[in-house]
C-alpha cells in the first residue's frame, strides 16, 4: 500500500529527527501568545530554503504545525490568551479548569484528544485523498472558479462580525494579489511603474506582516506588554493514566470523537479551517454533552471537543489543498507557499505525479501527532518557562524572526519594507475590527480566481454561459450563495417571526 | 444589511473600550482614496478597453466593489452616529507615540541592514524595540540582543545556507 510506503520513508532516523525538530520548534513558537500555526510555519519557512528534498521539509512542517497548535492550546489553558481563533473555544473552559487546579487534566485532554482526532482524521484523509484526486482530474476551469469563489465567500461570511468589513478585507487581499505582472498578458498591474513590484508581493510577506508585525503593534497599543497571569501547574496526582483519571477518560473520549467528526468534514469544505468546527463542537458540548451542567466552571468536554475538532480539521483542510491546490485557511496558504519553494504544484496531478511525497506527508502527520504527545506532556515545564519570558523581550524576538523570515524570501530591502507596511495596515484593520484571514486568502485566491475565469472564457470563446451550463459549477456557485446568506438566517427567521434578535450575524473568531 | 454591533461580540478584553467616532470616518475616506488611486492605476495597465479576458477586467471589478464597500462602511458609521449609536467598532490609539517609534525603528532597521550588516543592525533592533515595548532592563536586552542575533546569523548563514548581509564586519 502507498501509506505503508509513506511510513517507510518517514520512519528513517533522519526524517524522525526532522519531525522531532519540527515539533519542538513549532511548540516553542506556537506557545508564544498571539502566534498561531500559520505564522509559526511562515516564520520557520527560511529554515528549509536550502533543503534539496521536499520530504524532510514537509515532515518538519507537519511537526511544526502540530507543535504550534498544541503550543497554542497550552497558552490558552494556562494564560487564557488564545494565539489563534481556533483555540478561543479551548480557552473558555480550559482556563477555568486550570484556575480550579485541573490544569494537567486540561492539557492532557487537549493533547490526547489532538492525537486521537489526528489519527482518525489522517486515516480519513488517506481514504478520501485518492478518490478526490481522481474526481479532481475531471474538474474544469469553471469548476475551479466556482470552488475558489465558494472558499472566499464562506471564509469571509463566517469569520468576523461584519460582512462589509470581511468583504473589504478580502478585496484588499485580492488587490495586493494583483500587484505585479499579469500571469496571462504579462502586463504590469498596480506597480506604479516600479520594476521592484513586477514580481508581486509574496504571500509569505503578507502572512508575516499581517500576523507577526501587525500583532506586535497591536499588543503595544493595547498595552498588553505586561505578562499575563500564568496559572500555575498543580502538583501531579496519583492514579489515572497520562494525567487523566478514569472518569476524565470516560468523559473525554466521546467528546473527542464528536469533535473529530465535526472537524474533518468542515475542514474538507472550504469553510475557513478550524474556527467553525471548534465553535460548533464547543456549542454542542455545552448544550448536549454530559458535562453541560459544569460549563462555566471548567468542563473537560469543553476542552476535549474543540481541541479534537481543531486537529481533525487540519487533515480535512489538506484534502482540497493536496487534491485541488485550493488553500482554504491561512495555514493552508502558507503550506502552498512552502510547496512553491520546492517548485511543487498541489492539484489533481499532484497525487499521481508525486505519490511518494503525498503519502510521506500523510504518514508524517501520524508521526508528528505521536511525537507531540511523547514530547509535550513530559516537557510541559519547559513550555511554561517560555511563557514566563518578559513580553518586551518576547515581542522584540518576534520582530527579529519576522524580519528574518521576510528578508530571506528574496533578500531585498523593499520586501522588508512592504511587509512592515502590510503590518501597519493589519494593525489598523485590527483596531477597526476588520478580519485578517480573508485578506490572506484574497492574496492567493484573488489572482487564481481571475486566472480560472479567463481560462474558462478562453475555452468558451468569451461566452459567459459556461458558468451556468455545467451542473457541477452551478451547484458550487449555489453553495457559495448559500454561504453568503447562512450567517443571516437566524436574523431573517426572527424577523419573520417578529422577534428582535440579540445578534445580527453569526460570527466566529478571526486572526488565523 | 445594517448591523447593530452586539456588545457581546467585542473581541477586545479591554473593559474600558471606548470608541473613536472619527476613526471609522478616516478609515472610510482612506479606503476611498486608495480606491481612486488604484482606479487611476487600472487605466495605466497597457490594454485596450475592459474586455473580460483582458488584464484590466478583474482589477476593475475588485476596485469597484472596494469603493462600494468603502461607501457602505462610511454610511453604516454615519447612520449609527446619527441614531446616537456608538458608531462602528474602533479601538482607541493609546500609546500611539511608542507605536510610531516602533515603526520608525523597523524602517531604520530595514535600511541599516545592508550597510551595517545583520549582526549589528539586528542587535540594535532588538535592544531598541524591547525598550520601546516597555523593557527597562537595558543590560539584559543588550546581552540577549547581541547573543541572539549572532546565533541566528551563524545558524542561518553557516548551517542553513541562507544569505544574510555581512555589513561592515565582513563576518
Amino acid at each position: 500500500m502507498e501509506l505503508a510506503g509513506g511510513f517507510a520513508t518517514v520512519l528513517s532516523p533522519a526524517n524522525l529527527l526532522f519531525a522531532l525538530i519540527g515539533v519542538t520548534l513549532g511548540t516553542l513558537v506556537g506557545v508564544l501568545p498571539g502566534i498561531g500555526p500559520a505564522v509559526t510555519i511562515a516564520l520557520l519557512l527560511p529554515v528549509t530554503y536550502n533543503f534539496d528534498d521536499p520530504i524532510p521539509a514537509f515532515i518538519m512542517f507537519a511537526g511544526i504545525y502540530y507543535g504550534a497548535m498544541y503550543g497554542g492550546s497550552t497558552t490558552s489553558i494556562l494564560l487564557n490568551t488564545p494565539g489563534e481563533s481556533a483555540s478561543v473555544a479551548t480557552a473558555i473552559e480550559g482556563h477555568k479548569m486550570a484556575a480550579s487546579g485541573r490544569a494537567r487534566s486540561a492539557l492532557a485532554t487537549a493533547a490526547i484528544g489532538s492525537l486521537f482526532a489526528g489519527l482518525i482524521s489522517t486515516v480519513l484523509l488517506a481514504f478520501v485523498a485518492e478518490p478526490m484526486g481522481r474526481l479532481a482530474v475531471t474538474f474544469q476551469a469553471t469548476d475551479y472558479f466556482a470552488l475558489m469563489l465558494l472558499a472566499l465567500v464562506s471564509v469571509t461570511a463566517l469569520v468576523g462580525t461584519s460582512l462589509v468589513r470581511g468583504l473589504a478585507s478580502l478585496m484588499l487581499g485580492a488587490l495586493i494579489g494583483f500587484i505585479g505582472l499579469d500571469q496571462l498578458s504579462g502586463q504590469a498591474r498596480f506597480t506604479f511603474d516600479s520594476p521592484l513590484l513586477f514580481n508581486g508581493v509574496d504571500v509569505v510577506l503578507v502572512i508575516i506582516g499581517m500576523f507577526a508585525i501587525g500583532e506586535t503593534l497591536f499588543v503595544l497599543v493595547r498595552g498588553r506588554t505586561q505578562p499575563g497571569e500564568l496559572t500555575p501547574l498543580e502538583p501531579k496526582r496519583g492514579g489515572g493514566f497520562l494525567w487523566l483519571s478514569r472518569e476524565e477518560w470516560r468523559r473525554s473520549a466521546p467528546a473527542w470523537l464528536r469533535g473529530a467528526s465535526l472537524g474533518f468534514p468542515f475542514g474538507v469544505l472550504p469553510s475557513g479551517g478550524a474556527e467553525l468546527p471548534t465553535f460548533m463542537s464547543y456549542t454542542y458540548e455545552k448544550k448536549q454533552g454530559k458535562g453541560k451542567h459544569e460549563f462555566g466552571k471548567g468542563a473537560i468536554e469543553g476542552v476535549a471537543g474543540p481541541e479534537a475538532a481543531n486537529n481533525a480539521s487540519f487533515s480535512g483542510v489538506l484534502v482540497p489543498l493536496l487534491t485541488l491546490g485550493l488553500p482554504t485557511s491561512a495555514t493552508a496558504a502558507v503550506l502552498l507557499a512552502a510547496f512553491k519553494i520546492f517548485n511543487l504544484q498541489p492539484g489533481p496531478q499532484f497525487m499521481s505525479e508525486s505519490p511518494d511525497l503525498v503519502w510521506a506527508i500523510i504518514a508524517s502527520l501520524f508521526i508528528g501527532n505521536v511525537m507531540l504527545l511523547a514530547l509535550n506532556l513530559p516537557m510541559i515545564r519547559v513550555w511554561v518557562k517560555v511563557l514566563e519570558i518578559p513580553r518586551p523581550v518576547l515581542y522584540a524576538g518576534i520582530l527579529l524572526f519576522a524580519t528574518l523570515g521576510i528578508y530571506s524570501v528574496s533578500g531585498q530591502i523593499i520586501d522588508v519594507l512592504i511587509a512592515y507596511a502590510i503590518g501597519v495596515v493589519a494593525f489598523v484593520m485590527r483596531q477597526f475590527d476588520f478580519p485578517i484571514a480573508p485578506a490572506v486568502l484574497g492574496v492567493i485566491l484573488g489572482p487564481e480566481l481571475e486566472l480560472q475565469f479567463r481560462r474558462a472564457l478562453e475555452i468558451s470563446g468569451g461566452d459567459l454561459s459556461v458558468f451556468v451550463t455545467r451542473p457541477l459549477t452551478v451547484a458550487i456557485l449555489l453553495l457559495a450563495l448559500l454561504a453568503l446568506v447562512l450567517p443571516y438566517v437566524p436574523k431573517i427567521v426572527a424577523r419573520l417571526r417578529h422577534r428582535p434578535t440579540a445578534t445580527a450575524k453569526i460570527g466566529f473568531g478571526d486572526e488565523d | 444589511m445594517s448591523e447593530p454591533e452586539p456588545a457581546g461580540t467585542a473581541t477586545d478584553d479591554d473593559p474600558a473600550r471606548r470608541r473613536s467616532r472619527l476613526g471609522p470616518l478616516l478609515v472610510g475616506l482612506v479606503m476611498i482614496a486608495v480606491g481612486l488611486v488604484l482606479l487611476w492605476q487600472i487605466f495605466e495597465i497597457p490594454a485596450e478597453g475592459f474586455g473580460m479576458q483582458g488584464p484590466r477586467f478583474f482589477p476593475a471589478v475588485v476596485v469597484a466593489i472596494w469603493l462600494g464597500l468603502a461607501v457602505i462602511y462610511l454610511a453604516q458609521h454615519v447612520v449609527s452616529l446619527r441614531r446616537s449609536g456608538p458608531g462602528l467598532p474602533a479601538a482607541r490609539f493609546d500609546r500611539a507615540g511608542p507605536m510610531g517609534l516602533l515603526v520608525l525603528i523597523l524602517v531604520v532597521y530595514a535600511f541599516a541592514l545592508d550597510p551595517l550588516g545583520y549582526w549589528i543592525a539586528t542587535s540594535l533592533l532588538f535592544i531598541a524595540s524591547a525598550r520601546t515595548l516597555g523593557s527597562r532592563r537595558l543590560r539584559r536586552d543588550v546581552i540577549i540582543g547581541v547573543a541572539l542575533s549572532l546565533v541566528v546569523y551563524l545558524l542561518f548563514t553557516r548551517a542553513l545556507g541562507v544569505r544574510l548581509p555581512e555589513g561592515v564586519l565582513g563576518l
